[in-house]
């Protein structure tokens, strides 16, 4: 399936793609609906109505080859927790799971993320009863963060982390979540809160 | 209230839609219909638009419309909390303009159905642009023959007096140069002193250096710190029977509704202005920001709601940044460290726009925290063609704590006297006066100050005298420093912020 995807999705054909839908192609992008609601379908257009698995849910969407997985949570899935620092792979506001494993979703090509188990911050939660996740549960605790806006990011990269080393110290979680900034600068209680999710996490 | 809080357990009532993806900032905003806007940024640092077309740009299928400077509000006056008007600054900043002042600086917008078509479109405009001098530094743009950053000069004048009955006049741009002979300290790595608009003095400062047991003269630069909000000042707007619904970010919602106002010309009433959560904003989001009012512009040309995203990049450009100050001081002190006089001199880095506050702080705060006996200030603000500056978490004060306190570790190490101990020997103590008198003859004072008591506690909850030790010393690759700081914060200005709901029954 990878392959498949991989086969089909070279960086040649992504241009080619991108060229051949020409304006067609980027009037749906960024929108949550599809293409049909801006006029009829044009020959030539690129439509892909494809599934992606987000939050345990089977998705149905209409992706363009250029579009990123952040901007297909944000706009055409409505899921915003997902945040858009930078949108070029610094900040790591945008972190997601891609199989367990943290990605930055604004650089992730979202026909890449098909066949996948994408989890966002929405997707955390116990969605029967609303309990938080350990890690979620640990901020609330620890009131870490301020503004926040690099919340989701630090939460999601936390949780992937600890699926590969559950019991990290202080340090060691430090440098497993250094690829996430937050401005606010509040790193100290953040990492407090991220230990104490650990915990939590632990039972 | 302090005891249902101050020391107890409790969960902030925003904590858990922050940590669920729940709470939603400017972006998280959808509406039915929402256009895209893009803007299309000053390539150059000064330059004039002398010609705009956009047949191109308007001919790609889903491209809606555009907006250009000259379809902008005319800049209102401003009334002040207490009542005061204030006339328009037409020299101030602008959502868009035909003569940018800063590279990046937004000339016009373009709505379309998305962002890669607006983007697209964008390319497609062509501008024909008459370049003009510019001016990035402000010891440039004062020698003699250095340029200006704008048309009219390098610096604000000083306000006229008020006319009883009249609204109080805007400062005038006006030219300020200094002689080559004021420069010729520039190339023994001093800062020139050449004349400045703006001057005070208190006590006798010659006196207090003829006393002094050491005299130190430093020159020092601090840099343009951008604000870089992790949350890009994007915003959304739409209009629905007659009002204006705006989603934005901003750290004071009714600061923000009157810049709204005032920049659009509408009344207060008329506008609904929604920031639930603010990704940072460090103070460059206080009173809100002025390219918020492009998608309401276009929302209401062309009858749909208007999104604009603001990129990281373009958030570099348009978020501002704290102004570099450069600053030279002159710092007498007696045997024991305690100061005897100060001459501070600083030349501002103001950006384009309007006068920046910080340079005036940064003597009163350098007054306030070390409490010179005798101190002259002096200081002038310089245009340059760089992103509009902004207040920062303490603007000025940080900036005159930056030049002052390597001089005060400085005098520490030569004189033997403690960092801590020559901190606590200057620090204010109770209702400390600072700054100038008034023409009243009243000098400004904190209402109470516990620095001493701070510095005794700080110095004990860190170890001081263990750790001071270890300083200079070489731990493997690294050799660490100690050192001591104080600062203070102003606060406090008339206005309100949150929410009052009175229900049927009377009760709040």
């Amino acid at each position: 399936m990878t392959e498949d995807i991989d086969a089909r999705f070279s960086r040649r054909k992504f241009i080619q793609g991108i060229v051949a839908a020409g304006t067609v192609a980027s009037s749906s992008a960024y929108l949550f609906r599809s293409a049909t609601v801006h006029g009829q379908p044009q020959a030539g257009a690129v439509e892909r109505l494809v599934t992606l698995r987000v939050n345990g849910q089977d998705r149905r969407v209409d992706l363009m080859p250029q579009d990123t997985l952040a901007m297909v949570l944000r706009y055409k899935l409505g899921l915003t927790g997902t945040k858009l620092g930078c949108d070029r792979a610094e900040c790591g506001a945008c972190t997601v799971l891609i199989d367990d494993v943290p990605h930055y979703s604004c650089s992730v090509l979202a026909h890449r993320a098909r066949g996948k188990n994408i989890v966002t911050i929405e997707g955390l939660a116990d969605p029967a009863s609303g309990k938080l996740h350990a890690v979620q549960q640990g901020v609330v605790d620890e009131q870490g963060f301020q503004c926040a806006f690099c919340m989701s990011g630090f939460v999601m990269a936390t949780v992937g982390y600890l699926k590969t080393n559950p019991n990290p110290t202080r340090q060691e979680l430090a440098h497993g979540i250094s690829g996430n900034l937050c401005r606010c600068q509040d790193y100290d209680k953040i990492l407090t809160a991220m230990m104490r999710g650990a915990e939590l996490s632990r039972g | 209230m302090t005891n249902k809080l101050i020391g107890q357990n409790y969960t902030t009532p925003d904590l858990v839609a922050k940590v669920t993806g729940q709470a939603k900032y400017a972006e998280d905003y959808r509406v039915d219909g929402m256009l895209f806007c893009k803007l299309l940024l000053s390539p150059y640092p000064h330059a004039r638009v002398k010609r705009i077309d956009a047949s191109r740009a308007l001919a790609i299928p889903g491209v809606k419309g555009i907006l250009t400077a000259d379809e902008l509000p005319a800049p209102a006056d401003v009334v002040t909390d207490l009542g005061q008007r204030l006339a328009a600054n037409t020299k101030g900043e602008k959502a868009l303009t035909d003569e940018p002042v800063y590279q990046g600086e937004p000339v016009l917008a373009l709505a379309a159905v998305d962002e890669l078509t607006a983007s697209d479109a964008i390319e497609k405009i062509e501008i024909e642009w008459e370049p003009l001098p510019f001016a990035v530094d402000p010891l440039v743009s004062l020698r003699p023959d250095g340029p200006n950053a704008r048309l009219e000069g390098n610096i604000w004048g000083r306000p006229k007096p008020p006319v009883q009955g009249q609204p109080v006049a805007p400062p005038a741009i006006e030219e300020l140069k200094w002689t080559a002979a004021d420069f010729a300290e520039y190339d023994q790595g001093r800062l020139p002193m050449g004349k400045t608009p703006d001057e005070w003095t208190y006590g006798d400062v010659d006196a207090g250096f003829r006393t002094a047991a050491l005299v130190l003269d430093e020159t020092f630069v601090t840099p343009n710190t951008s604000h870089q909000t992790l949350e890009p000042r994007s915003a959304m707007a739409y209009w629905q029977n007659g009002k204006l619904y705006i989603h934005c970010s901003t750290q004071s919602t009714v600061q923000t509704v009157g810049s709204v106002a005032r920049w659009l010309h509408l009344d207060q009433k008329d506008i609904v202005l929604i920031s639930a959560y603010t990704g940072g904003g460090f103070g460059s989001k206080a009173t809100g920001t002025i390219s918020s009012i492009i998608p309401a512009l276009l929302s209401k040309k062309l009858n749909a709601p208007v999104m604009m995203r603001i990129d990281r990049e373009t958030e570099h450009y348009i978020g501002g940044a704290r102004p570099a100050m450069h600053g030279r001081l002159k710092v007498g002190f007696a045997k024991d460290g305690r100061i005897t006089a100060i001459d501070m001199f600083v030349v501002n880095e103001n950006g384009p726009y309007e006068p920046v506050g910080d340079t005036a702080q940064s003597g009163r705060q350098v007054s306030l925290l070390f409490q010179p006996p005798a101190m002259r200030w002096r200081g002038v603000s310089v245009l340059t063609n760089t992103p509009p500056r902004r207040a920062q978490s303490q603007p000025g004060g940080m900036q005159g704590i930056t030049l002052i306190e390597p001089i005060i570790a400085k005098a520490s190490r030569k004189l033997g006297v403690d960092q801590v101990a020559i901190h606590r020997i200057n620090a204010p103590e109770g209702q400390a006066k600072f700054g100038p008198a008034n023409p009243r003859g009243e000098r400004a004072f904190a209402t109470s100050s516990f620095i001493k008591q701070a510095l005794d506690r700080g110095a004990e909850q860190f170890r001081w005298n263990e750790r001071k030790a270890m300083g200079g010393k070489r731990q493997g690759s690294k050799v660490r420093g100690y050192g001591v700081a104080t600062s203070s914060f102003v606060a406090g200005s008339t206005g309100y912020d949150g929410l009052f709901v009175i229900k049927p029954d009377g009760r709040m």
